[in-house]
Parts: C-alpha cells; sequence; structure tokens
C-alpha cells in the first residue's frame, strides 16, 4: 500500500511524542573504571529493578572536571561521583550543584567537609570512603619502623607506583600530616578559611626533604627510572605476585587487588610510621555523590538512596563489595580481618585529615602532568633518576608550590 | 606596434585551442552556491573561532609575554618540534622502503602496500596501547624488555621519544611509502633514458629529473604526517604513563591541561603561537605543492631484472614481519584470561580465553558507543561530500574562478587542513553549546576533514575531461562518475578519521560518552591490569575501520594514484 505523503507527515510528530513519553535514563558520571566500575553498576541495578528508572553510567576517569565545568550544559550528568573534594567548592561547578536536602544525617566530621564555610547546606552525600595512611606487605615479614625518621628501606624494597601522581601525592601528605600536623591545618581548617600562605613556611620544605631522603635511598638509579613508568597496580604486583619488592604504601582499596594477583591471606598492613612523638598520620579521601541542577528531584533521590545508610541484616550489592574489601563506608563495619581496623579509625580517630591534593583547586589541582602531582613527580625524578640532593630538590619543589598557590 | 612607424600593425595569429564552449557553463551566482556550505563550515567552525581566539589572545595586555616567559609552555612548543623531526623520519622511512621495492615486482608491491598501510588504519589511540604494551619496563609483561632479559624503563624519561617514534613511524609510514612507491614508479623514464645517452651525469639527473617528479608526493606525505603529528594526542594520553607525559606532550596537550590555569587570554596566545608554527611548518609542503599535485601518466611497466625480484622477498617477509607484529601483540592479548594477562605477556600462551570479548560485547556502554560512532562517522561522511564536492567541481573546472587563482585556495585548505583543533575550541564551546551536542560533534568534525577532502576532490576533477559539446547540467554527476574513486577516498578518510578521533571530544570538552576512542581512553586509569580487556575492545574498534578499507581498497588505491576510472 502505497503511503501518501501526508500520512507520512503526520507521522513524524507522533513517533517523537511516543519517543519522549518513556523516561530518560539518569545520568550518572563516576570515575571508575575496570572491576569497580562493574561493581557500581551491579549497585545501580538494584536501583533500576525498584524504581523503573533507567540510568546510564559513563565513567568520564580523569576528565570529570573538564564534564562538570564544561560550557555545553546538555552534557552536564544529573548525578556525579567525584573523588575530588575541591571540585565541590569550585566556582564554576558549586553553583551547578543542586544541595542535598532530605536523606539521612552523616557524621559530623564526613558532613562538615561537604558543607561550605558559613552554610547550612551539604553539597553531597560521601559514597564510598578510603583510608589512606596504610602500608603493606606479605604475611610472615613482620617489619616495621618505628619512626619515620629511622625509616631507610634498602634498595628495591620498597614498590612505588610513581607514574600515578595521586600515589606520589598520597606519599607526601602522610610524610606532611605525620611530620607538621599544624601546617595541614592551617592549609585546610575544619571550620574556618583556609590560608594557603602555610605553603611558605620551613617544615613544609622539611618534610619534603623527609620524603625526598626516604624516597632516594629505596632506588637505585635504575630502579627510581622504573618506578616512574609503574602505575598503582604494576607496584602491588611488584610485591604481591613477582615478589621482587617488599612493602608498598597503598589505600584500604589495594585489598582486592592483592587477593586479586597474589591470592588470599597474602597480606598484613601497618599503619603509615609515626614522627617521633606525634600522632601517627591518618590521611582519609572518599567519593562524594551529588545532583546537578539538571537532573532535579529524581537526581536528589538517586543521591539519597545511593548513600542510604543500610539496615544491620540487609543484603544487597553494596554490602557484598563492602564484605569483599575495597570498599568502605562511614556506616558498616567491613568484614574482612584486615580491614576492620582501618574502617574503624576512618569513623572515630581524633588525628583524622581529608586528603590534602583532593581539595586543591587552581593551578596547584592534580592531574597527569600538572598541579602538585607534576612537583612531585620531578621531586622524585630529581633524587631518584637525578643525582639531586633531596635538600636542594625540596627547596626546588617547595617554590613551584608556593608559585603555584599564589597564582 | 613596429618600432618605425606607430601606426603600423603587425598581424600576429592567435590559436585558440579551447573546446568550443556551446554552454555558459554555470552562472557565477550559481557556481558561488555549490562552494556555500563549504566555505560556511570553513568559516563559521574554523576561521571564525580562530579570529576570534586571536582577538581574546589581545584581550589581556601581559597574556602573550606570559606565555612567552613560561618555561612549562615552552618545553611543550619544543615537544612539536621534536614530533616534527619524526614527520621527516617517516618520510624519509617511507621513501627508503618505496626505494629498496621499486622494482621487486608486482607481487611484492602489492603485499607490502597492504601490511605498510594498514596501521594508518587504527586510531592513536590503540597504538599507543600496543606500543606501551610491547615495551612494558617488566620483562615479565613487556617484549622488548624480555628480549633484553632485564627489566628497562622503556616508557621513562629519554627511552620513551624512542617508543613514540617507533609507534610513529609505525602508524604512518605506510602512507608515506604508498605515495612514494607509485611516484617511483612513474619516473619520467624516456626522459632519463635520454638524459642518460647525452651523458648527463648522475647527480644531475637526479636533480633535474628525479627530485621535481618525487617533490608533489613528497609533499603530500609530508602534509599527511604534520597533520597527524599536530594533532598527536591520544597517542601519548594512552601510551605513556602520566608521570612521563609532561615530558613529551606538545603544544596540543600542554594546552588541554592547563588552559584553565593560563585564563582566557592566556590559552589563546598559547593556541595562536601553536597555530603559527604548524602553518610555518606545513607551509613547506607549498614547495612541492607549486604545481598541481598530479601524477605523471605511468610508464610502461618494464619487466625487473629477473633475480632482484626474489632477491628482495626476504627483505619485504623481514619488513611484514616487524610490521604485524604489533597487531599480533594486541590481537594474543586480547586473547588471554585478564589476570593472566596483567601478570606476564602474551608469549607465555595459555590460558587463552574468549572472555575478553564476551565482556565488551555485553558491556551496554561499549556497544551503544561502537553504534553512535558509527552513525556519527556516517553522518559526518555524508556532510563533508555534501559539501566538498561541488565545492572541488566548480573549483576544478573553472566555473568561478581562473586555474590560477587555485593556489590561494591550495593554499587556505593546507593550511586549514593542518591547524591545531585547539585554536578554535574555547569560541566553538560557547557557539555551539546550544546545538546540542550530538550535532555540534558532526559539524566540527566535517569541518576538520573537509579541507582535506576538497584537497584531494580537486585532485581527481581536474583529470576528468570535460564533456565536448556542452556543459550541460548534468554536468557535475558525469564528473562525480569519472572520478569515483577519488569520492570513495574522500569518504573512507572522512570515516576513519572521525572513527579514531580522541581529540575532538575530549577538546571541546564534551566528554560525550557515546564517542568509542573514548571508552578505551578510560582503560588507561590502570593500564597493566586491564590489559587484556582494553586489547579486546581495541581490537573490535579496529576491525571497523579496517573492514571498510577492505572493501574499498582497490577503488582507494585508484583514488590516491590516478582519482578517475579507467
Amino acid at each position: 500500500m502505497p503511503i501518501s505523503r501526508r500520512v507520512l507527515l503526520a507521522a513524524v510528530p507522533a513517533v517523537l511524542v511516543a519517543g519522549c513519553a518513556g523516561q530518560p535514563p539518569l545520568r550518572v558520571a563516576v570515575v571508575w573504571s575496570g572491576e569497580e566500575l562493574r561493581r557500581f553498576l551491579r549497585v545501580v541495578d538494584a536501583y533500576v529493578a525498584a524504581f523503573r528508572r533507567p540510568v546510564s553510567v559513563y565513567s568520564a576517569g580523569d576528565n570529570i572536571s573538564a564534564l562538570l565545568r564544561g560550557p555545553a550544559e546538555d552534557v552536564i550528568p544529573d548525578v556525579a561521583v567525584i573523588p575530588r573534594l575541591g571540585l565541590l567548592f569550585d566556582p564554576v561547578v558549586r553553583p551547578r550543584i543542586r544541595p542535598r536536602t532530605g536523606g539521612h544525617a552523616q557524621p559530623e566530621f564526613w558532613r562538615r567537609l561537604v558543607t561550605p564555610r558559613g552554610s547550612g547546606e551539604e553539597l553531597g552525600a560521601w559514597f564510598k570512603i578510603a583510608n589512606k595512611s596504610l602500608v603493606w606487605q606479605r604475611t610472615g615479614e613482620q617489619w616495621a619502623p618505628a619512626s619515620l625518621t629511622s625509616w631507610q628501606p634498602r634498595p628495591g624494597s620498597l614498590a612505588i607506583g610513581a607514574a600515578d601522581g595521586w600515589v606520589l601525592s598520597d606519599w607526601f601528605e602522610n610524610v606532611l600530616l605525620a611530620y607538621a600536623p599544624e601546617v595541614y591545618d592551617g592549609l585546610f581548617p575544619p571550620a574556618e578559611r583556609g590560608n594557603q600562605a602555610w605553603w611558605g613556611v620551613a617544615q613544609v620544605t622539611e618534610a619534603l626533604t623527609l620524603l625526598a631522603t626516604i624516597w632516594r635511598e629505596a632506588f637505585t638509579h635504575d630502579q627510581g627510572r622504573r618506578a616512574l613508568t609503574m602505575q598503582f597496580h604494576d607496584s602491588i604486583l611488584d610485591v604481591f605476585s613477582y615478589r621482587t619488592a617488599d612493602v608498598v604504601a597503598a589505600p584500604d582499596f589495594a585489598l582486592p587487588v592483592i587477593e586479586l594477583y597474589g591470592g588470599r591471606d597474602v597480606a598484613r598492613h601497618f599503619p603509615f610510621p609515626r614522627h617521633g612523638d606525634k600522632p601517627p598520620p591518618l590521611v582519609v579521601g572518599g567519593d562524594v555523590a551529588v545532583a546537578m541542577r539538571g537532573g532535579g528531584q529524581d537526581a536528589l533521590d538517586f543521591v539519597n538512596w545511593l548513600t542510604r545508610p543500610r539496615a544491620a541484616g540487609e543484603r544487597d550489592a553494596l554490602t557484598d563489595w563492602v564484605d569483599e574489601g575495597g570498599f568502605l563506608t562511614p556506616y558498616r563495619a567491613p568484614s574482612h580481618p584486615l580491614l576492620r581496623a582501618p574502617a574503624q579509625a576512618l569513623s572515630r580517630a581524633e588525628n583524622r585529615h581529608y586528603d590534602l591534593s583532593d581539595r586543591l583547586i587552581g593551578r596547584l589541582e592534580g592531574g597527569d602532568g600538572r598541579g602538585l602531582w607534576r612537583v612531585l613527580t620531578e621531586l622524585f625524578t630529581d633524587v631518584t633518576a637525578g643525582t639531586v640532593a633531596p635538600a636542594t630538590a625540596a627547596a626546588a619543589a617547595r617554590e613551584k608550590i608556593v608559585e603555584g598557590a599564589a597564582r | 606596434m613596429s618600432e618605425q612607424n606607430a601606426f603600423l600593425f603587425e598581424v600576429a595569429p592567435h590559436h585558440d585551442a579551447r573546446v568550443p564552449v556551446a554552454g555558459q557553463g554555470l552562472s557565477r551566482w550559481r557556481a558561488a552556491l555549490y562552494l556555500l556550505l563549504a566555505v560556511l563550515l570553513s568559516a563559521g567552525v574554523i576561521l571564525a573561532p580562530l579570529l576570534v581566539t586571536v582577538l581574546i589572545s589581545f584581550s589581556r595586555p601581559g597574556a602573550w609575554s606570559d606565555v612567552l616567559s613560561d618555561g612549562q609552555a615552552w618545553q611543550a612548543v619544543g615537544n612539536t618540534l621534536i614530533w616534527w623531526v619524526l614527520v621527516v623520519v617517516v618520510c624519509a622511512v617511507g621513501l627508503g622502503l618505496a626505494w629498496l621495492v621499486r622494482n621487486a615486482g608486482p607481487a611484492l608491491g602489492l603485499v607490502m602496500r597492504v601490511i605498510l598501510v594498514l596501521p594508518a588504519v587504527v586510531s592513536p589511540l590503540t597504538t599507543g596501547a600496543i606500543f606501551r604494551l610491547l615495551f612494558d619496563t617488566s620483562r615479565e609483561r613487556g617484549m622488548a624488555a624480555a628480549l633484553l632479559g632485564r627489566d628497562t624503563a622503556f616508557l621513562g624519561p629519554g627511552w620513551i621519544w624512542l617508543v613514540l617514534g617507533l609507534a610513529f613511524v609505525w602508524q604512518y609510514a605506510g602512507v608515506a611509502f604508498l605515495v612514494f612507491h607509485e611516484a617511483l614508479n612513474r619516473l619520467p623514464s624516456n626522459l632519463l633514458r635520454m638524459a642518460r645517452a647525452f651523458g648527463v651525469g648522475r647527480q644531475r639527473r637526479l636533480w633535474s629529473v628525479v627530485l621535481p617528479a618525487l617533490a608533489g608526493p613528497a609533499a603530500l606525505a609530508y602534509l599527511f604526517a604534520l597533520v597527524a603529528a599536530a594533532r598527536v594526542f591520544d597517542l601519548v594520553l594512552m601510551g605513556v604513563p602520566g608521570a612521563t607525559q609532561a615530558l613529551v606532550e606538545g603544544g596540543g596537550l600542554y594546552w588541554w591541561r592547563h588552559n584553565d590555569d593560563l585564563g582566557d587570554a592566556g590559552a589563546a596566545a598559547l593556541a595562536v603561537l601553536m597555530s603559527l608554527l604548524v602553518a610555518g611548518l606545513a607551509s613547506l609542503a607549498l614547495l612541492g605543492l607549486r604545481g598541481r599535485v598530479s601524477w605523471a601518466d605511468p610508464a610502461p611497466v618494464a619487466p625487473p631484472p629477473a633475480g632482484r625480484g626474489r632477491r628482495l622477498w626476504p627483505l619485504g617477509g623481514a619488513v611484514a614481519v616487524l610490521w604485524l607484529l604489533p597487531f599480533a601483540a594486541l590481537l594474543f592479548t586480547s586473547l588471554r584470561e585478564p589476570v593472566a594477562a596483567a601478570r606476564t605477556g602474551w608469549w607465555n600462551g595459555e590460558p587463552w580465553t574468549l572472555g575478553s570479548y564476551a565482556e565488551a560485547l555485553s558491556d551496554s556502554a561499549f556497544t551503544g558507543a561502537l553504534g553512535t560512532t558509527f552513525l556519527r562517522a556516517v553522518a559526518v561522511v555524508c556532510v563533508v561530500l555534501l559539501a566538498s564536492v561541488p565545492a572541488a567541481y566548480v573549483l576544478a573546472h573553472e566555473h568561478l574562478l581562473p586555474r590560477r587563482a587555485w593556489r590561494p585556495v591550495l593554499l587556505v585548505s593546507v593550511a586549514l587542513a593542518a591547524l591545531p583543533p585547539q585554536a578554535f575550541a574555547v569560541p566553538l564551546q560557547r557557539w555551539l553549546s546550544p546545538v546540542g551536542t550530538p550535532l555540534a560533534l558532526i559539524i566540527v568534525h566535517a569541518a576538520l576533514v573537509m579541507p582535506l577532502a576538497v584537497l584531494v576532490l580537486h585532485n581527481a576533477f581536474v583529470r576528468v575531461p570535460a564533456p565536448m559539446l556542452a556543459r550541460d547540467r548534468w554536468e557535475l554527476f558525469h564528473v562525480v562518475r569519472e572520478a569515483r574513486p577519488a569520492v570513495v577516498l574522500a569518504g573512507v578518510l572522512a570515516f576513519v578519521l572521525v572513527w579514531n578521533d580522541a581529540v575532538v571530544g575530549l577538546l571541546l570538552n564534551w566528554p560525550s560518552g557515546d564517542h568509542l576512542p573514548l571508552i578505551l581512553l578510560e582503560q588507561a586509569r590502570h593500564f597493566m591490569s586491564a590489559a587484556s580487556p582494553l586489547a579486546a575492545q581495541a581490537v573490535i574498534a579496529t576491525a571497523v575501520p579496517v573492514l571498510v578499507v577492505a572493501v574499498t581498497a582497490r577503488r582507494l588505491y585508484r583514488g590516491l594514484t590516478r582519482g578517475v576510472r579507467r
């Protein structure tokens, strides 16, 4: 039967209307890839099943900041799970965030982190938190340095995935927090405005020197060059699969990676060494779920659903994730014996400090080849692959940080 | 006029040897309409934003001096020059290989052509992944380190340039080879024979006959590699560990990372600086393009001296093995069990599995991106052909401009083809964000590919003889029918460039998750532990353009070498 032109033209708007009748999917941007992304998708599946609302998850990786700052409003997601706290307070991003209403109450320490100074509104809810002050080794090795100053690793015994800038910045944060907690508090105090002038104090140079000394001890020139090409996972393989190194400083989410490549019950960990009689450092990080303005109430509901505390006996994809390790939340203790203590520290310890580099915005903001990551990479290169004295390299690194903070 | 008497005229016969024109051809207005879409695309998407970028760079006094005094920015610009050296190396390798097999006979020539050109179809992102796998530091996983028998930091400072150089040569030397191979086959042999008979020395023959004959093709090969180098971006993002990226990134990548820090004016100044640099380097190609790029007619192929062709087979075999090895590495890695692939290199064999493929194809984000990217690429091909076919026809058949006016047009096309997208990204972002991402991406891609398409099509249309009797209204269709291979070439070029692009999506700050290479790029977060799934996705992503090229191979070759049927 031939279709007349009129019928055809009449059909076009009908099709369009029919297409709009189905709900558009909720767009969620995350930074994970691989196994973590698959896990997250399983958590989201429960939402789709319960609320009959399609969800499309997109992994933006390190480009999430570009995505949220971008000029094209139509690609800004409805919900974002952000690993960098600083982004919430970015002058471009903050107006695009819909402050959180309803849902559960968050623990005070975590609530304060997502609340802008002088305002009562929370910008987001914590989905995943991490303990970044752990050092891992194989079981059977009973060795832990008493103090940072006495930590002089044999060349090759320490694995560092120096290709990933965040690994180096975690090292720096731990050493700085152990050596000079007052600097840390001065830069980002819990309640009032921080002061970037703290970068200029002498303790920063001293902490950097201490860090550079440990790094220089741990590598020959060749090993230093190799460490620069290794990522976080590669450094874990070195300790638990190839066994070419003995210790690796890594957050709690290293555990599933260790079990995947090394097997079960092969690892133990000890807290990152303290400095003298100061309290041991405890650097924490995490991912915040935020609803963006374009997402409407649905986005907020999704954030509250995603981050809600699970009841004691409840089981779902998220609790499985917590139980198998590699995922901590403020509301549930992990069942893995290795993770109980680190998880407890996250919710109780007095010496908790949020990851410094994740709070920086502007010229110091981290990323491959830029900001604090680049400064620390150059420091690492100078003292391990190069022959610069730790004190000289540390002074140069501090200069760069001060210059970046000033502009 | 004679010299003695100004009133005596001399009669000089003037021969008009042109085709008798019966019809008048297109009126000026009609002809201008033919150019409209192409001009709109180039002007709207490239030239106008470029102009705005220049204005922005002067909007803040001191922006230029800030950029010019920024050590890191200069390091990035210096790296761009190293990439330019690699461009020259690519051309040299192509020429060398073509010279070696110049009279190896048709069989070996065909084998070499196919194998060497294949990598050009692979996305730079995949190339980066392959070479990062081959040159991994650990001797357990990296093939090069395994051959040496010790862990070597190939991807660290210093060595990394060797790896990138090899990757770049592997990817683009084939195109240079193809162009030179054809040019050497068509050397004006009569002229050479004559010169020899008259006792012209070898050096003089090289200078006065061979070089001019190779200049055009060399310019083409150079331009193509330069465009690739000017947009080097994804190769570094995927192939270089994060800590080393700052050491090798060119100006384009530096701009992308730091445009927030530099401020609007500073970023614009850097983009203008980059454009000037690239335009300067691209203008070298004009030396070779002085005439029109066209081929001398093929000389009758003299049978190669017996034995010589056979002597070349081992050499051809060695080159083929070298060029196929990266493909093999990628394929074998994709077939291994993911945990084993993260721990050991592919030569350890077992356990083989198709698991990574199953996983990729069950991942809705990946399959969705496959579909969207395909549709996007097809849409771009349509827009590009719609814009460039009429434009090239009007230019080639002198409807609007006489032949001599082609030079400035050529110059503009070459400059546009080589411009780094950073030069116009910022204004574009602001203008196109209301259009909506899908449409905006298609428009931008089409505008970027179009100058190349016009160059290719113009080349072919010029060779189509105009019909003797009349320029009737169907002439355009006649020309397109005759120059079908060139149209196919332009279309495939557009398809492959869009399919493989990771730069435009990232640069325009629309990392819309539906473009395939961006999905692959995500795996670089944990490169070695994602080796097998990444390899599987890369194989699937590579299969599509390889298939397209395989199906159209014969026409592509004709399009590249002659441009017209028969």
